[in-house]
């Protein structure tokens, strides 16, 4: 379920390239549809111009959020998760929820895969 | 759209700028007196975060009920002032003063709230007022604070606040890792591999005696003390900061960090980004989606970044003076006024007696969290303006499954 990391949390494309990435999401929708799997960015109407924030997707009442003009829903319930009584840290953090998750994908975004370690701090310049 | 967003790019991103760089100016000196024997003769002296200002507005009004009423004033210097201005053994530094504007810094002038919950502006003892009540975001322990030899304080805990990595309502962004955010903030975007926040100049930050970034430096294992970026001086210069990037490139650039009773309260200009955290496999909002206050993902333990907001006050054979009792004693009640439970909602905060996780020490561990008089179906219903539970007015109208009749809902304990 990671192409939910990759459609809400990629960095956003140029407005010139609002057209190129509605078509690229209504290819991903059909394909994901024809799979079956389910999706975690949902197209909520196929104008490119539905909305400039947040608050004009409000209309749908559903979720959804702005997106380079189109209103989208961000995320899905995880497909991933703790089931049962959480006793630990991460079992809390991980449990079955039906609240909307919005991944982010380190490994893509921030080049740490497969347990790579954080860099170390590093002090910041004194305040001037 | 298009046409009016590139049209106002110049114009905004010169806004963006003069609101990073311009030096506010030099603040009028107030002219009211923050004690007054008719107007304001009960007076309750607060100060630390910045963060609760908007709530502390809110109770300002409860307080105005009771009898005899108390007005709170109140300075706002940040979560570990607040604490050491109770915890500190010098008198010294357990008095609020003016602070006019100096050496470039605004003034930071006490204000008084009014019942209505706005506040205007006052001046002080030229000798100080005692702290009555120290608010803080944090544990004392957090400051470093313990009390002093034969010196007993009560932490009075008030409403959960979640704190928050923020962004302008312009920028695309809608989630972060806490590894993201450590390299953001523990390295300064790690050489341009955080993208899009790898330029420190937009970095919203407020400093180490902040309750906000103290909560979050845990969350992200960055000390607050080394973080990169600006310290803006308060939430709300936070929230003006970001707020006024109209540019959608500065936008995307811009990250900060904020309480989500201010964040909350600014939805059209700013957008709260879901955390994931180490070890999760997904990130969350504090709500269920984004357009809702439900705070269900705080309630139940999906986002972690949240505290008690704290209330110190030195006492005296258990008790706090008069006027540090009428503020702080409404929050250790075994059961919430719903007066206050209302109040607290509309601040976007979460009373206890909502959640279904508790910790017991910053950021630690959580565990589930059982109470009598639960309130969820209730903030549901005062956050969401509905609620699928049972009504009820005695706990023998409740099914198996929700025994509790408890403000007006059958509840789980």
């Amino acid at each position: 379920m990671d192409r939910s990391s990759k459609h809400v949390g990629a960095r956003p494309p140029t407005l010139r390239g609002a057209v190129a990435r509605v078509a690229f999401l209504g290819a991903w929708l059909l394909s994901s549809v024809l799979a079956g799997g389910a999706a975690c960015s949902v197209i909520v109407e196929s104008e490119t111009n539905q909305c400039a924030s947040d608050a004009d997707c409000g209309r749908f009442n559903n979720g959804s959020v702005c997106q380079s003009g189109l209103c989208v829903l961000p995320g899905s319930p995880p497909t991933e998760c703790f089931e049962g009584q959480p006793a630990k840290y991460e079992d809390f953090l991980n449990q079955c929820t039906d609240a909307q998750c919005i991944k982010f994908d380190n490994c893509e975004r921030l080049g740490l895969c497969d347990g790579a370690a954080l860099p170390a701090l590093v002090d910041p310049p004194p305040p001037k | 759209m298009r046409t009016k967003t590139i049209a106002l790019r110049s114009t905004s991103a010169a806004l963006g700028l003069a609101a990073l760089f311009a030096a506010r100016p030099a603040d009028a000196i107030p002219t009211k007196n923050c004690y007054d024997a008719t107007e304001r003769p009960n007076v309750v002296y607060v100060d630390g975060s910045s963060a609760v200002r908007s709530f502390l507005g809110a109770v300002a009004g409860l307080l105005a009920a009771d009898m005899p009423a108390y007005t709170i004033v109140y300075q706002s210097q940040g979560s570990c002032t607040g604490v050491e201005s109770v915890f500190s053994e010098d008198p010294a530094k357990r008095v609020i003063r003016d602070i006019p504007a100096a050496n470039g810094k605004p003034a930071n002038y006490a204000v008084f709230f009014n019942t209505d919950g706005t506040s205007e502006e006052c001046f002080l003892d030229p000798n100080g007022n005692t702290v009555d009540v120290g608010v803080s975001d944090v544990y004392a322990s957090t400051c470093g604070a313990t009390s002093p030899n034969g010196v007993t304080i009560g932490d009075y805990q008030g409403p959960i606040q979640p704190m928050a990595f923020v962004v302008p309502a312009l920028s695309m962004q809608r989630s972060i890792s806490a590894e993201a955010a450590y390299m953001i903030f523990g390295t300064g975007g790690n050489k341009g591999a955080a993208a899009p926040w790898t330029d420190p100049l937009y970095y919203f930050n407020r400093n180490a005696s902040s309750g906000t970034q103290q909560m979050l430096s845990r969350a992200i294992n960055v000390p607050a003390t080394k973080w990169w970026g600006t310290d803006r001086g308060s939430s709300n210069a936070v929230n003006d900061g970001l707020a006024i990037l109209l540019d959608p490139t500065l936008a995307e650039k811009a990250i900060g960090i904020l309480s989500t009773d201010i964040a909350d309260s600014k939805r059209d200009e700013l957008r709260i980004l879901a955390f994931q955290a180490y070890g999760q496999t997904c990130g969350y909002l504090p709500d269920s989606t984004p357009f809702l206050f439900d705070k269900q993902n705080v309630r139940d333990g999906h986002y972690p970044i949240w505290g008690p907001v704290h209330f110190y006050s030195r006492t005296t054979n258990g008790s706090p003076s008069p006027g540090a009792a009428a503020l702080v004693k409404r929050f250790a009640a075994p059961k919430l006024d719903p007066k206050l439970i209302e109040t607290i909602a509309t601040k976007h905060l979460v009373p206890k007696c909502a959640m279904r996780v508790d910790r017991s020490e910053e950021m630690g561990p959580l565990k589930p969290y059982q109470i009598e008089s639960r309130c969820s179906c209730l903030y549901d219903q005062l956050t969401n303006g509905k609620t699928t539970c049972k009504t009820c007015t005695t706990s023998s109208e409740c099914p198996a499954e929700t025994p509790a009749c408890s403000y007006g809902y059958c509840e789980k304990p």
